[in-house]
Formats: C-alpha cells, sequence, structure tokens
C-alpha cells in the first residue's frame, strides 16, 4: 500500500522470507527489505515533512524527512523505533512516564479480560501520541496505523459470530468488538478536529478484511502423510517446528511454511541443496501438488475451497525467492499450521496460542477530498491503487513503479487489438473481423 | 494411383500419442501403428495453425504463401489485418489434385476460409467466423447445419465454465465425425483431408490436466482422447484396403511454463514509445515517430524504416546495423525460472528472416523472427508491466514433435517436415509434383 508495488515487485511474500535456497534460510521482512520508495520517501524527496507512527514496515527504524515511530513488529522500547532517536524521550513524556504500547502484550493467550484492557489502553495511547505529533510536527504527510483492531478480531471474533464454531450466545463479550469500534472512533474523530479539512484530504483504510476461523489445517503433517516430506527417526511431538525436525531431505519433495496462509516450497535438484525434483518435472509437480491442497477437506469431511496460487502468475515481476506456491485453505476460514506432530490433520486452535479470526481478502477505504462531497466510491479498488491515488491528490507525479491507478483518474480500458480501418485487402467483413478477434483472443493470440 | 485419407489431429505432438498407447488411452491407435511407422515431424516458423496448416496445403515456405501468422502487419499504417484463403498467393493441394482430374473433399482444415468453388468438397476451417461461406458446394449445407456441426468451439467458456466448454466439445467430435464418416462413404475423392482442431483446443486450457493424474479435470481429459482414439479408429476402417492414410498433426504441443512480453523488452530498451500507458492498447497507438521497432504476435519484431511505413523513423542505411544490435541485445536477455538457480535464456532462435523464409512476400515477415525455448510463449501486448510472467493459457506449440504416421509404409530417414507432406501426398495420389514446390516426397 504505500510503495505501490506489489509483493513480487517487492519480493516480500510474508513476514518470513526466503534469502536464499538453503532450508533455513528465512529473514524477516524488516525495513532494511523494502528497497522501494515509499510515500514519505517521495513526499519527502520533494521537501515534504512526514510523521509515521506504527506504519508496517519502518522498523529499524530509517531516516525520514519528519517524525517515524515504528510499528508493532518492533521487540522492545530499547529497539531502534523512533527518528530522531530523541523522539524515544518525548513520546514516552507524552504518555506521562507509561510504556508506549507497539503491540499487545502476549495478545494470543486464554485471558481475554486482559487482552481486551490491554487492546484498549494501547489505541488509547497511540492516539495520544498521534494528537502530540499532528500538533507538534505539523505534518504534509500523516500515517498512523492502529494495530487494534486486527487484535480483536483475532482474539475476540467467536463473541460476536454466531457463525462461529466457538460462539457463545449471549456471553459478555458479545459485543467486545463494537465497543472497541465505539472507541476507535471516538479516537479518530480527536484526531480529525485537529486537522484543516479545508487544505487536507483524509484516508482511512485498512490493509486486509477480518472473518472468523474456522481452524488450522496441518499443512507439514498433510505433506508428511503424503509422502512428500519425509522425516528421519520417531515422529516429533505436537507442535514441533518444521527446523526441529530430522528432515530426510534427499527424499523430501516439498515443505511448508504456514501462517495466514501456507506458503509451499518444492525442494528442486540444481536448486536446493539436496532437491530431487527434476527441473522438467517442476511445474507438472508444482500443478500436482496444488490439485492434491484443493482436496483437502474441512475436519468434518466437507469441500472447501482452497486455492494455490504461483507467485510468477499472480505478479508481473517477481523478485528475491518466491514460495512456489501460496495456498489459501477455505477462502482463510482455515489456517494453515507449520508445525508437526499433531494427531489430526485439523486443528481448532492455532499452533501459536488462541486465535478466532483470520483474514479476509477485502478491507475497504474512505476517501475525503476537500471541496468535493464524498461520493461512493469505485468497487474494484486494488490494494495497489492507494498509493497513486494519495499521490494524485497531492498533486505528485505517479511514478512509473506504481502499477496501480489513481483512484480519480481511473479510465475504462477496452483489452481489443482492433483493427485499423482502411486496411489493405478485405479479406473478412467488419463482422467477421470482430468474430476472428475474439476467437483469437480466447486463445491468448491476440491482446 | 490409390485414394489418400489424410485425418488431422490439431497440435497432437508425437511423444504424447506414444505415452497414451502405451497407456492403453489409445488403443486404436496403437493398432494403427503397429501397422505402419510414427514419426515426429517439424513443422515451420512460426509454429502457429495458420502458418503451418498453409504450409501443408501448399508445400511452399511463408515467403512464397504469405501467411507469416493469424495476422499481418501492415506497412502503410500501424496496424495489422486478418487474411483469408484468397489472400494465400499459392494453390492449394486440392487445384494441383484438380489440375489432373481428381477430387478432393477437405473439412475443417484450417486456413481454408471462405470455401471456395473446385473439384471437392469443403467445409473450412479455423478460423471461419460464417458458416454459409465455409461450405462448398451449397448442397451440403443442409446435412452440415443437421448435425450440430461446430465450426469451432466455445473456447472462451473453457476455464470459465468448463462444463458448457466440454459439451461442446461432445456435441463437436460428434457432428464432425458424422460429417466426414459419411462423406468417406458416399462421396467419390481422390484425397480426403479431414482435421480435428479439437485436441488443440483441448491442449491450450487443459495440457496440466493430462500429465496430471490428481487434476480435477484430468479423468475427462483422458476421456476425450479415448473418443479421439475410437473416432479415428472409425475413419480408417472406413478406408479401403488400398487407400493410403497418414495421420499428422500440425505442430508439437508442450505446458506454457512463462509468457514472453517482446514489447515490454523492446520499451524497456528505448526501441518502442508509445502514445499511451494504457495496457494491451492496439498497434496504432504506438508514438511512430518514435520507435525504432516494435513486435506482433508471435514474436516477429519490424524495424520502423523510413520509405517503408509511413512514419518510417530508422534511415534505411542503419537498418542492417539497428537488427544487429537488436539481435544481439535479445540473445543477452536472461529470464529468471523458478525451476533454476541461474537466469536462462527464454529464446531457442534469433532469426533474421532471410534465414528462413524465401520468396516474393518475404517482405511482409518481421525483419527478425524470435523463436522461444519450448515452455517460452511470446505475446505481442502492448505496455504489458513485465517481460516475462505466467500465463493463463497452460498449453503452448512446440516446432518439433508434431505426429506424423503413415500406414504400410516407412518414413525415409531423417526428419520429416510440415512441407513435405503435400509433395508427399501428391505422390502418393500419383499426381506430378509442380516443381514450385519446395518440400520433397517422401515415397518414390
Amino acid at each position: 500500500m504505500m510503495s505501490g508495488m506489489d509483493p513480487g515487485a517487492l519480493g516480500i511474500y510474508g513476514f518470513r522470507n526466503r534469502t536464499g535456497y538453503g532450508y533455513d534460510a528465512l529473514g524477516f521482512a524488516t525495513s532494511a527489505w523494502v528497497k522501494a520508495e515509499r510515500l514519505w520517501d517521495i513526499v519527502g524527496a520533494r521537501g515534504g515533512k512526514s510523521v509515521l507512527l506504527g506504519v508496517p514496515g519502518t522498523y529499524p527504524v530509517k531516516p525520514v524527512h519528519g517524525v517515524a515511530i515504528s510499528d508493532f513488529m518492533t521487540p522492545s522500547l530499547e529497539s531502534d523505533w523512533a527518528y530522531p532517536p530523541e523522539m524515544k524521550d518525548t513520546v514516552l513524556g507524552w504518555l506521562g512516564g507509561q510504556d508506549y504500547l507497539f503491540d499487545v502484550p502476549d495478545f494470543r493467550s486464554s485471558d481475554k479480560e486482559r487482552i481486551l484492557a490491554d487492546i484498549h489502553e494501547m489505541t488509547r495511547r497511540r492516539f495520544v501520541v498521534a494528537r502530540e505529533l499532528i500538533r507538534s510536527e505539523q505534518p504534509d504527510f500523516f500515517a498512523m496505523v492502529e494495530i487494534g483492531s486486527d487484535r480483536i478480531h483475532h482474539g475476540f471474533w467467536h463473541y460476536m459470530d454466531p457463525a462461529h464454531r466457538k460462539h457463545e450466545p449471549g456471553h459478555a463479550l458479545t459485543n467486545a468488538i463494537h465497543d472497541y469500534y465505539v472507541a476507535l472512533d471516538r479516537e479518530i474523530a480527536s484526531l480529525l478536529e485537529l486537522i484543516d479539512l479545508r487544505e487536507s484530504a483524509v484516508m482511512l483504510v485498512s490493509d486486509h478484511g477480518g472473518q472468523r476461523l474456522d481452524g488450522g489445517i496441518c499443512v507439514n503433517d498433510w505433506l508428511v502423510r503424503e509422502g512428500l516430506l519425509v522425516l528421519k527417526g520417531d515422529a516429533p511431538a505436537p507442535g514441533t517446528a518444521l527446523g526441529k525436525c530430522d528432515v530426510d531431505w534427499a527424499r523430501t519433495t516439498a515443505w511448508a511454511e504456514g501462517g495466514y496462509y501456507a506458503r509451499i516450497f518444492l525442494n528442486v535438484k540444481g536448486r536446493e541443496p539436496q532437491g530431487i525434483v527434476e527441473p522438467s518435472a517442476y511445474e507438472r509437480t508444482r500443478g500436482e501438488i496444488a490439485n492434491r491442497l484443493a482436496r483437502i477437506p474441512d475436519d468434518r469431511g466437507a469441500q472447501i475451497s482452497t486455492v494455490s496460487h504461483l507467485p510468477q502468475r499472480l505478479y508481473p515481476k517477481v523478485e528475491g525467492i518466491p514460495p512456489d506456491l501460496i495456498t489459501i485453505f477455505g477462502g482463510l476460514h482455515w489456517r494453515a499450521i507449520g508445525t508437526l506432530g499433531w494427531p489430526t490433520l485439523h486443528v481448532l486452535e492455532n499452533d501459536t496460542g488462541p486465535d478466532e479470526a483470520n483474514h479476509a481478502q477485502f478491507g475497504f477505504y474512505q476517501l475525503v477530498v476537500p471541496g468535493q462531497a464524498a461520493v461512493a466510491g469505485p468497487q474494484d479498488v486494488d490494494i495497489l491503487d492507494i498509493a497513486p491515488t494519495l499521490l494524485a491528490h497531492a498533486g505528485i507525479p505517479v511514478p512509473a513503479q506504481m502499477k496501480g491507478c489513481a483512484h480519480a483518474a481511473k479510465t475504462n480500458v477496452t483489452p481489443s487489438q482492433a483493427v485499423a480501418s482502411g486496411v489493405p485487402g478485405q479479406s473478412y467483413t467488419p463482422a467477421e473481423n470482430t468474430e476472428i478477434e475474439k476467437r483469437l483472443e480466447a486463445l491468448g493470440y491476440l491482446g | 494411383m490409390s485414394r489418400v485419407v489424410v485425418i488431422g489431429l490439431d497440435g497432437l505432438p508425437c511423444s504424447m500419442l506414444r505415452r497414451l498407447v502405451a497407456e492403453g488411452v489409445m488403443p486404436q491407435m496403437g493398432a494403427l501403428i503397429a501397422q505402419g511407422d510414427l514419426a515426429a515431424m517439424d513443422t515451420v516458423y512460426p509454429p502457429l495453425s495458420s502458418v503451418s496448416w498453409t504450409t501443408f496445403f501448399t508445400g511452399v515456405n511463408p515467403g512464397r504463401h504469405r501467411i507469416f501468422g493469424f495476422f499481418e502487419a501492415q506497412l502503410d499504417a500501424y496496424g495489422i489485418w486478418f487474411q483469408d484463403l484468397a489472400e494465400v498467393k499459392t494453390p492449394g493441394i486440392w487445384e494441383m489434385a484438380q489440375a489432373h482430374g481428381r477430387r478432393t473433399i477437405s473439412i475443417n482444415l484450417p486456413g481454408t476460409y471462405p470455401a471456395p468453388p473446385f473439384n471437392g468438397a469443403m467445409i473450412s476451417g479455423f478460423i471461419a467466423p460464417d458458416l454459409v461461406k465455409s461450405v462448398y458446394p451449397k448442397m451440403l449445407l443442409p446435412l452440415v447445419q443437421k448435425s450440430g456441426y461446430l465450426l469451432d468451439l466455445p473456447c472462451e467458456k473453457a476455464r470459465s465454465e468448463p462444463e458448457v466448454f466440454w459439451k461442446a466439445v461432445g456435441q463437436s467430435l460428434q457432428a464432425r465425425t458424422r460429417i466426414m464418416s459419411t462423406l468417406i462413404e458416399h462421396e467419390p475423392f481422390d484425397l480426403f483431408v479431414g482435421v480435428y482442431t479439437e485436441t488443440d483446443r483441448v491442449q491450450h486450457f487443459f495440457f496440466d490436466a493430462i500429465e496430471e493424474p490428481s487434476h480435477p479435470e484430468h479423468k475427462r481429459v483422458m476421456n476425450f482422447y479415448r473418443n479421439i482414439d475410437k473416432i479415428v479408429g472409425r475413419l480408417a476402417a472406413l478406408c479401403k484396403p488400398d487407400d493410403e492414410l497418414i495421420i499428422l498433426a500440425d505442430h508439437g504441443f508442450c505446458r506454457i511454463e512463462q509468457e514472453l512480453f517482446i514489447n515490454h523488452w523492446l520499451a524497456e530498451r528505448g526501441y518502442l514509445v508509445m502514445k499511451t500507458p494504457r495496457v494491451g492498447a492496439p498497434l496504432s497507438e504506438i508514438d511512430a515517430k518514435k520507435s525504432r521497432a516494435f513486435s506482433i504476435d508471435p514474436g516477429r519484431i519490424f524495424l520502423n524504416v523510413r520509405g517503408r511505413q509511413p512514419d518510417g523513423c530508422v534511415e534505411p542505411a542503419d537498418a542492417v546495423a539497428l537488427r544487429e544490435e537488436i539481435i544481439e541485445g535479445l540473445a543477452a536477455v536472461r529470464v529468471r525460472v523458478p525451476w533454476s538457480a541461474e537466469p536462462i535464456s527464454p529464446f531457442a532462435r534469433i532469426m533474421r528472416r532471410e534465414e528462413i523464409y524465401e520468396g516474393p512476400w518475404m517482405h511482409l515477415a518481421g525483419d527478425i523472427v524470435l523463436h522461444a525455448r519450448d515452455g517460452f510463449e511470446m505475446k505481442g501486448k502492448y505496455n504489458h508491466p513485465a517481460f516475462s510472467q505466467l500465463g493463463q493459457l497452460n498449453g503452448m506449440h512446440t516446432f518439433g514433435d508434431a505426429t506424423l504416421f503413415v500406414k504400410g509404409r516407412k518414413w525415409p530417414e531423417g526428419t520429416p517436415r510440415i512441407i513435405d507432406m503435400a509433395p508427399t501426398i501428391l505422390g502418393l495420389m500419383g499426381v506430378p509434383v509442380p516443381p514450385e514446390m519446395e518440400g520433397r516426397a517422401l515415397f518414390g
């Protein structure tokens, strides 16, 4: 969203990414991974001042023309979380000696009352800092990300959603999510009071949606069952990470990383150290695993709609080392469990602690522009459109690497490579030409 | 002086046919192969149905028959246009047969629209938009219409509504086979050519399903080949003992690994400048005053030469050096493939047109003709955001590995070529081979 570039162009495919073709070469995608210009870099290059608060992908902080307070990936208050560094004391001063909270401590816990209080408190403190930053810095570009809305979904969705398998009607926490949004709404209103809406455009935007989580599918255990991942020795204890298992790589076809979605890696001859998949069999193997994954049912044996994406098809450019498959189980109602040794293929709890919600494909945005009435926007906006849209409203030219459309400037695209008029010879009638174009397009020869 | 029956199975790779026979999917073909000789045939550049079938039925190279693709770049404007049979500059095999009093029946042979009047019967093949103009003589029209005959399949539905697509495949095979068998049984002929294009269509969309037993469409695809096998067996059984039987494909097939957007590369290097950033813009929207080269499908690169094209900006004296520069640049291109840690060249051959074409129409060919490695499909799209990308279709044509089978005979040494087919067929019919033909008669 902040670079206007897709994961393929950025070379970032998840929280952890492959740094080499070795089996344990995974690194956290921190700010150091992002080589692309983000909105504040573009604004800064034109002399504009930015304030960033909690924007994912900013830890550890890098110099910015303005102020940056890093995001929920920040390990602790001892880390490099503020630019300029002296802002640390300023921020803590605004909080009257209380800690600034990057994230909810231990948020995948069963102590729901404590988590709920922590989420509210984290959000309250962040907005204190946000208001002070706007007042003191008067930035040209202000971007803050509140992680609380995501956290409250993960922790409390089942109290709200009757379709959730853990739903308890009439539970005292039924309104926890609702009440949080009411509080968040008030905080946002308090922020808007500090902004002159006659000269500032404001966008409220989410990076993904939320929905109930039905459970987890133990993808590495499944690979073991299918004979695609081969372990040496005894079966691992439940919840053992793949890195702690004794994998027989010379007999392994594929392995996976868990998460909201699964990432599948093939063990390719000449690519991985002990690869066994012949390059000529790569596409066939990848397709076959995708087909087999699509057939994994839910815990009751019902079919779920599982889709495996090929990065090379999703993204025009594929930088870095992408996974071989990106698998989304059951429309994201099921997450992927990467640890091994589970007694069943399906687990109803997450392997990293209780989790009641997963992400959903569609988020939202609301844009208010000075002098323009708020109207319903287009429905098919892509997350890649956000950066160009903001730049367009700021009167800044959209750089070539941004492939999205500026919302205000979206044009209708007609893909037909039409035949020019006055062609030499008149083999076909115009109606026949149209029919021919249609057929050639269906076969991929036109457009 | 035998009759010759040619059954075309568009795009059926020889290697796949051997495998399907070995796996017992195509027992009738297996029985036929035991009575003759199966070979892998080379086709033509580019290995497209329109080019290769036209080469098949004319026996000359594209520089003489003038079909270089599904369409041609206009040289008097920046656009493309489609050619029909009237624009093919050399006679079809049915005309050479007619000159010696022989009668031809041709069903669904690509590149034969509209059906011309001649000594025989024809139903045109791809791309035939209008059924009435596709049938000669017109007295055949009621029979064709009553059979539920389809000129082509609804390929646009193959992905979105596979049920609709497969239903049409079933109807198409049945109707085409009914017409073909009726004509073989009841119409006099010396040469019969009947082509099934369903194989090509199924392979474009479901090539992965053939290779992957776990693919949801695998069973249906295998049943399709069982059906093709029965049909070939049925048509072969209708032949008389003295008939010569040839079964062939116009090109091979393989899986698409990546699509290559040649115009992206030209634009990135500054050879091509567009007037609009719109993805998929037509050729007419190139900035012709600033563009030194552009590409049209599949891998044809044209220089924009002053005096040849209306806004040509390459001086004729500089054209040769520019072409060499582009060839050199393309030869250095490397793409990342997921199965190799090192990037590879996506091109198998980068050809100057005079290296592969010869004849009066050679000037209509691309100045450079690219042939990609198997697995890399070249696209002519403008403003695509990347040079290479995984495609939506999953099967593509290959130059080699086209099926070629002859019953009761043995192909001579060396790889047969599709350009050899017309003289070979005329030879089997006892018709003198015209000297203009470039291929060789493989028998006699």
